[in-house]
């Protein structure tokens, strides 16, 4: 969706001025001077069986420059707009090229603080920082921001360092969407610290959900639905992938004192956040309040990652490999990245996580898909260990044209599982039920930190089949449990053809909140 | 004094001199280095080294020689506390053959014709008396270990120690080593390491001066000197300091660090940390409540008041000897923290500190201040979690002080001329002796002679040093006419020994067989510049004597940290007179040179200079603690509180000339240097910027090049710096503004108010760009001023009605209090143009420096526009305790702001004075419109 929106801007001339640095209007008072990458810094970039598929393309950063890359943006025109946490803004050229070679970085607009989010719209750009959206314009055309009017700056900040906001790219409707942390990532000090907030494009902050922790970042699927990351901790047994609608409450009711403020703005907010009982299950919880939307995915705690972050929806219809309108989580601790795979049951939505791609830099925070399928993906590990080990980075992801012998997709199904490949299944290991291990467990919703795995379940695969394609592998599971995630383990799986190519990732878990009515 | 203990007492001196003489074992003569430093360097006439001699021997603290000769006796350790730190069986053994127990002494053997019986007896009167000062020794434990040893071996062996004393593998140096006598029986741990860290306190001599030691430092090189105390069995441990702590960790709802909260709870981790931190191994990286017991012992110094302050977030309790020291308790932020008093005798205490974290930030540090000790975290070197091997004394007899002889012994002490060099209060020597100048020198029985007689003092003087006292004494008559600056510096230096390490006209200097000794701290190849202490021939003439003073005695604006070798510091009161002596000495035939001068406006291109991008002097020097790029040579920031400016041009002109073989490299060769945008590069222009920006010390802007550690110092070098952090005393939502002319602003965007202003340096970012970026920073710079409170602009519809301001303890969280904030624009040099709307005004404030350099004004430009409503708006135009009206338009504030303030349409502006909060009196403007826009400018210099 994010690709179709730039797609259907008009081209906006003063984003091709700052891209192509026309002949400016009046004599800027210092150019921009873009700073050159040295091809000396190129770095070697990280192997695995990973890399044959898609291949991580370290882009080279001038090494008197301290780019802690916090957020990431495409123009129009598919330049890249980087934010920093240092409140600088780059404009990045050549940044496409494979083999890499002397990308060019040019300073748009500096001064900001801890930019967690950069959109742009109709030729202007939008910094989510600390205190507030600022929205900048080149009114001179001098190739640098003259203009940083506020835009929103509906919350408040008490100068904690986790208050941070995290803002969306822009919507079909040209609205932003910000995900405010908690103070201290515990407590709601400052307004609206836990709300979820949209801001239509007059500027109107609207408080659009509750119940936010630690947000990692906001994002859409393809059809233009809200997710956002956060962070296990209070109210979070594991990190999870959350959706957001309006009025909905993701679980952690800290921020639920603004309740009353937020109604002044919003009348049709509706019911007061719940108070729900601790230590419970969501989907107990969720039978309560209505309100209250379980995570679609919750992602396991260490075995996933640890800091969910950056959100990608691949848009590229195919430019992407075979995994189009999935959805794709980094993690800034893992440096690694997960895919997504959702469907709608009863009216919710619930799905996979399966491990993608790791070996990133640093600890990646912001993602962005570009018009070509390829993505860019920042990193910083100030503040956050990661175990990449470089303090900050930028990096492009690229699908080589291989396409893995990879698990794509997994349904739930009345009465079990349907799995599908991007390739054909060897049929003897896949009818073969050792080639299974499947395990459910779940995290106690609670108002304490985290959780330990619990109501551990083995359930039985009854039965096997394989489509005559080999594509499809439906497994008929006894003891599929609600509000639990089933551990799914590949390892025993071939490839046709071969029989000795294993599935690339042999493990999934999916998170089942709805059973599929027979 | 009763009758009979007196008649005792003089029959026991009879007893002492009547005896025949007995022994006479090979003995040292005195050790006098300085005069060992005079005599091999050659320069140095006989009679001035005999004169050395003189005092340093403490001959004239007996043979008297008038108020006004030049010749002082040194003087003797203060026994008023020997009793605490020397043992009997020391005292015994030393005072019965001093020359043998400790070759070398200067002090002379009193008894050495004496009969054994009565040597016996008198020896025993004065160890008892000497017992009696502050004695005998209790508890003589302290506790270390091999690796302690090593470390105080390190340190003995590099800090300076063996500039004087002989290293462990003693060799036979051509300049004798001081003596240090049989130390592991003489003392006890506690004693000598109070002895290393102000060893003037025991000897005001001062010819043993003061290492700058840390207290864990003197520590280890005590544990080094007592050595042998570790190699008998011993069945004891004691706490080992620099052990750490151990600790507890729990997590649970904690609200409180009392102890009580902690009792019957389970750890989930124990272990042992180097000091109080929450960054304990295995706590939970996102915990959020939990509490930490740290418990173990602390190793305290010396006597006296110990003042510790814990900072944390949230509470934590200190508590030593069970009883607690500071409560920080209750959920709160690390500052401001709180601090509490307790005395403590030097030694080991219990201590223990609980902590509690409930949610948000964590943190947990605590400090010290003590006697001698400057408020500074606690250093991890007096915690201990362990034990070490207990220490004693070897040879530690049992002793019963007897009172009666004790006191008895107190005219001994007197009349045996114990006191004419070992001073004590209410013991005047009475021991009769000539005056210098009526000496016999050929006298063979006297303390020149080869047989001194009994009851005289023998001191196993040397022949050479006997030639040298003769000569003196020639002299003897003329002391009382003061030497020359020249000759007194060189008595004065070799009386102290400078010598060891310093060469100064020839004289002095490391000799070649103690080369090696002196080690270098670094790797970087400075050749022996790295590793020898200066030459100090000139030096009166490079630094000022203010400088001098605080090097020689305060350890202060030393240069050269890449030594081993430590400058001590010395005793003021025996030196103080050195900095001006070297001034007269070197200063005397250097005329006509003109000094570097302060140009003004000229720190910018002194900055220019300095950087990479000019002459690179950062190559070479740091400034203000950063480090340099390359070697490191002295730091610029203290360049001007040491140099003289006529030195300063002589150096830059030709360092070589200055000193010979200087890694100075001379940058103006035939007069002009290859900087040319400075005066074409000319040498005068160059110095003189180069000596206005070394003016500016610590306030100088860092060069380009250098950075400092944990900091992120911005410097608005040719474009205005526009930049959003945490600002202390300003708020969340702070907006700074560098600009190259060095005056600086910051606007809080939550209030509306334009909050500080200051000069000079600009900003240090480190606060919003290292770590987690929570932290709030101070603006750096000089001559900050709070402009007023509370927004520039606010409706005030009655005259009561008080300025809007928040409560300051809400400032984080205010807002809007004068307007709604709308952003900012740049203009074509980057200068912003802050907007924001007050009810339907819109208000434009474009703020700008005017002139340039330290004293630049703030110019205050406001552009309004009104919509519907005009009425009952004011502007702040300042606010203080006194506000004087100058002229039409011109007010000086507290009599430091000046403030000139236009209003357009108004030749003279129409003001008021408002009473503000505490007494505080506002200028303000009722606002105009005229046409619905108003224009106002106001400029603020101090």
């Amino acid at each position: 969706m994010f690709n179709h929106m730039i797609r259907s801007f008009a081209i906006c001339t003063l984003l091709s001025t700052l891209a192509r640095a026309e002949e400016p209007k009046t004599k800027p008072a210092t150019a921009p001077t873009p700073i050159e990458s040295k091809r000396a810094e190129k770095e070697t970039p990280p192997t695995g069986p990973e890399e044959a598929y898609y291949k991580i393309i370290p882009i080279p950063l001038p090494p008197e420059l301290v780019l802690e890359v916090s957020s990431l943006e495409t123009l129009p025109d598919g330049q890249l707009l980087i934010g920093t946490r240092r409140g600088d803004i780059y404009l990045v050229d050549n940044a496409y090229a494979d083999p890499i070679d002397k990308p060019k970085f040019t300073r748009w607009a500096t001064g900001l603080h801890e930019i967690m989010g950069l959109a742009q719209r109709d030729g202007s750009v939008y910094a989510a920082q600390r205190g507030e959206i600022t929205r900048l314009k080149d009114t001179a055309h001098t190739g640098h921001a003259d203009t940083y009017e506020t835009f929103y700056d509906g919350w408040g900040i008490k100068g904690d360092y986790h208050e941070y906001p995290l803002m969306s790219h822009f919507d079909k409707g040209g609205n932003l969407y910000v995900a405010l942390c908690l103070t201290g990532s515990v407590g709601s000090e400052s307004p609206f610290r836990g709300w979820f907030f949209k801001i239509t494009p007059d500027g109107k902050g609207i408080p659009f959900a509750c119940g936010v922790r630690s947000p990692g970042a906001v994002g859409f699927n393809h059809l233009g639905e809200i997710f956002y990351t956060d962070n296990q901790g209070f109210w979070n047994g594991a990190d999870n992938f959350k959706q957001v609608t309006e009025g909905s409450f993701t679980g952690n009711p800290t921020g639920n004192k603004w309740y009353d403020e937020a109604l002044k703005l919003n009348p049709a907010f509706g019911p007061k956040p719940p108070e729900p009982a601790s230590p419970s299950r969501w989907h107990i919880e969720a039978a309560k309040f209505p309100t209250l939307i379980p995570p679609p995915v919750m992602l396991p705690y260490k075995k996933m990652g640890q800091s969910a972050s950056g959100i990608v929806c691949d848009m590229s219809d195919g430019k992407f490999g075979p995994f189009n309108h999935q959805l794709f989580v980094a993690d800034q601790s893992h440096s690694n990245v997960a895919r997504l795979g959702l469907e709608k049951i009863k009216g919710k939505y619930q799905g996979f996580a399966i491990p993608f791609r790791r070996g990133f830099g640093s600890g990646i925070v912001p993602m962005v898909q570009a018009k070509d399928g390829s993505w860019f993906v920042g990193g910083t590990n100030r503040g956050w260990g990661s175990t990449g080990t470089k303090p900050f980075a930028l990096e492009r992801l690229v699908w080589t044209g291989k396409t893995p012998f990879e698990m794509l997709d997994m349904k739930l199904q009345a009465d079990g599982f349907e799995l599908t490949f991007t390739q054909p299944v060897d049929r003897n290991f896949a009818l073969d039920s050792d080639s299974y291990d499947l395990s459910t467990f779940t995290y106690i919703y609670q108002s304490s930190y985290g959780s330990p795995e619990v109501d551990k379940t083995e359930p039985t695969i009854k039965d096997i089949t394989v489509s005559p394609n080999g594509l499809k592998v439906k497994l008929t599971v006894d003891g599929l449990v609600v509000g639990s995630i089933h551990e799914l383990h590949l390892d025993g799986l071939r490839k046709a053809g071969d029989g000795k190519t294993q599935v690339l990732h042999p493990v999934v878990y999916y998170t089942l909140w709805n059973r599929v009515d027979p | 004094m009763p009758p009979a203990f007196a008649r005792r007492s003089i029959a026991c001196l009879i007893a002492l001199f009547a005896s025949s003489p007995t022994l006479a074992a090979p003995a040292t003569a005195p050790i006098v280095p300085g005069y060992h430093a005079l005599k091999n360097s050659g320069k140095v006439a006989i009679a001035a080294q005999g004169e050395l001699l003189l005092g340093e021997l403490n001959c004239v603290a007996c043979h008297a020689n008038g108020p006004q000769s030049r010749v002082n006796p040194k003087g003797a350790p203060d026994l008023t506390e020997a009793g605490s730190r020397i043992t009997p069986q020391y005292l015994r053994d030393y005072l019965s053959q001093p020359h043998q127990l400790k070759p070398g002494t200067t002090m002379p053997d009193l008894f050495h014709a004496s009969a054994p019986e009565a040597k016996a007896g008198a020896v025993d009167f004065l160890v008892h008396f000497l017992v009696s000062q502050g004695g005998p020794i209790t508890d003589p434990v302290g506790a270390g270990t091999k690796d302690l040893v090593d470390q105080g071996r390190k340190l003995y062996e590099t800090v300076g120690c063996v500039a004087c004393h002989a290293p462990e593998k003693d060799r036979d140096f051509k300049t004798p080593s001081v003596p240090l006598g049989n130390l592991a029986e003489k003392s006890t741990l506690d004693a000598l390491t109070g002895f290393l860290l102000d060893p003037l306190h025991v000897r005001p001599s001062g010819r043993m001066p003061s290492s700058n030691l840390t207290p864990a430092e003197a520590k280890a090189i005590a544990i080094f000197l007592l050595r042998q105390q570790l190699d008998v069995p011993s069945p004891t441990s004691k706490p080992l300091p620099g052990t750490g702590l151990n600790f507890a960790y729990f997590e649970a709802p904690f609200t409180s660090a009392a102890s009580e909260k902690f009792a019957g709870l389970k750890p989930l981790k124990t272990g042992k940390v180097k000091t109080f931190t929450v960054e304990i191994p295995g706590r939970r990286k996102d915990a959020e409540h939990f509490g930490i017991r740290y418990t173990g012992w602390i190793w305290i110094p010396r006597n006296g008041k110990y003042t510790f302050a814990v900072e944390s977030d949230d509470g934590a309790i200190l508590s030593i000897d069970s009883k607690i020291v500071v409560s920080n308790d209750g959920t709160h932020p690390m500052k401001p923290g709180k601090s509490g008093d307790i005395t403590l005798k030097a030694g080991q205490h219990p201590i223990e500190l609980t902590y509690f974290q409930n949610g948000g930030r964590r943190s947990l540090e605590v400090f010290w201040r003590g006697p001698g000790l400057k408020r500074e975290p606690l250093p991890t070197e007096v915690l201990a979690a362990t034990g070490g091997k207990a220490m004693t004394p070897l040879k530690n007899e049992s002793f019963t002080l007897d009172p009666a002889k004790a006191e008895m012994c107190g005219q001994m002490f007197s009349m045996l001329g114990c006191a004419a060099c070992h001073a004590l209060p209410n013991r005047p020597s009475a021991r009769p002796a000539k005056n210098l100048t009526a000496l016999n020198v050929a006298n063979p029985e006297g303390c020149l002679g080869d047989h001194v007689l009994k009851g005289r003092p023998n001191y196993d003087l040397s022949s050479d040093q006997k030639v040298a006292i003769v000569a003196a004494l020639k002299n003897a008559a003329s002391f009382a006419t003061p030497l020359d600056a020249t000759q007194r510096a060189v008595h004065e230096m070799a009386a102290m020994n400078c010598y060891a390490c310093h060469q100064r006209d020839g004289i002095g200097g490391v000799p070649s067989d103690r080369n090696e000794l002196f080690k270098s701290t670094i790797t970087v190849d400075l050749g022996d510049d790295g590793r020898l202490p200066p030459l100090l021939t000139g030096v009166g003439a490079k630094l000022l004597p203010s400088a001098l003073n605080r090097i020689l005695f305060h350890n202060e604006l030393h240069v050269r940290p890449y030594l081993a070798t430590r400058m001590p510091s010395f005793s003021v009161e025996k030196l103080k007179d050195l900095p001006e002596l070297l001034a007269g000495a070197d200063t005397a035939g250097i005329t006509g040179n003109p000094p570097a001068a302060v140009v003004p406006h000229a720190e910018k291109q002194g900055w220019q200079l300095v950087g990479v991008k000019g002459l690179g002097c950062v190559n070479c020097h740091g400034a203000r603690g950063a480090k340099s790029i390359g070697v490191p040579g002295p730091d610029l920031a203290i360049v001007h509180e040491r140099v003289r400016p006529e030195w300063f041009r002589r150096w830059l002109a030709d360092p070589g000339k200055l000193v010979p073989g200087t890694r100075m490299p001379s940058f103006w060769n035939e007069g002009k240097s290859s900087y040319l945008e400075i005066a074409g590069g000319a040498f005068d222009p160059q110095a003189n910027a180069l000596w206005t920006y070394l003016q500016q010390g610590p306030e100088m802007i860092l060069p380009l090049g250098l950075r400092l550690d944990d900091s992120d110092e911005i410097v608005p070098t040719d474009e205005v710096v526009v930049l959003r952090a945490f600002v202390t005393g300003v708020g969340p939502r702070s907006i700074l503004v560098g600009n190259p002319e060095s005056i600086h602003w910051v606007f809080d965007a939550n209030t509306m108010r334009l909050a500080k202003a200051w000069h000079g340096k600009f900003f240090d970012a480190a606060g919003v760009w290292e770590s987690r970026g929570g932290r709030e920073r101070a603006p750096l710079g000089k001559d900050i001023i709070d402009l007023p409170p509370g927004p520039s602009f606010a409706v005030l519809d009655s005259q009561a009605m008080p300025w809007p301001q928040a409560d300051p303890d809400a400032k984080k969280f205010e807002r809007n209090t004068g307007g709604i904030f709308k952003g900012y624009t740049l203009d074509n040099q980057g200068h912003p143009t802050f907007r924001y709307a007050l009810n339907d005004v819109m208000i434009q404030e474009t703020d700008l420096p005017k002139g340039s350099s330290d004293k630049a004004t703030l110019e205050r430009n406001f552009k309004l526009t009104a919509g519907s409503s005009t009425k009952d708006l004011f502007f702040l135009v300042a606010s203080g305790r006194k506000i004087d009206e100058k002229n039409p338009g011109v007010w000086l504030i507290d009599g430091k702001q000046t403030i000139h303030l236009f209003v357009d349409g108004q030749s003279s502006p129409i003001t008021e004075i408002r009473e503000g909060k505490d007494g505080e009196k506002l200028l303000v403007v009722p606002v105009k419109f005229i046409d619905r826009m108003a224009v106002i400018r106001v400029e603020v210099s101090w």
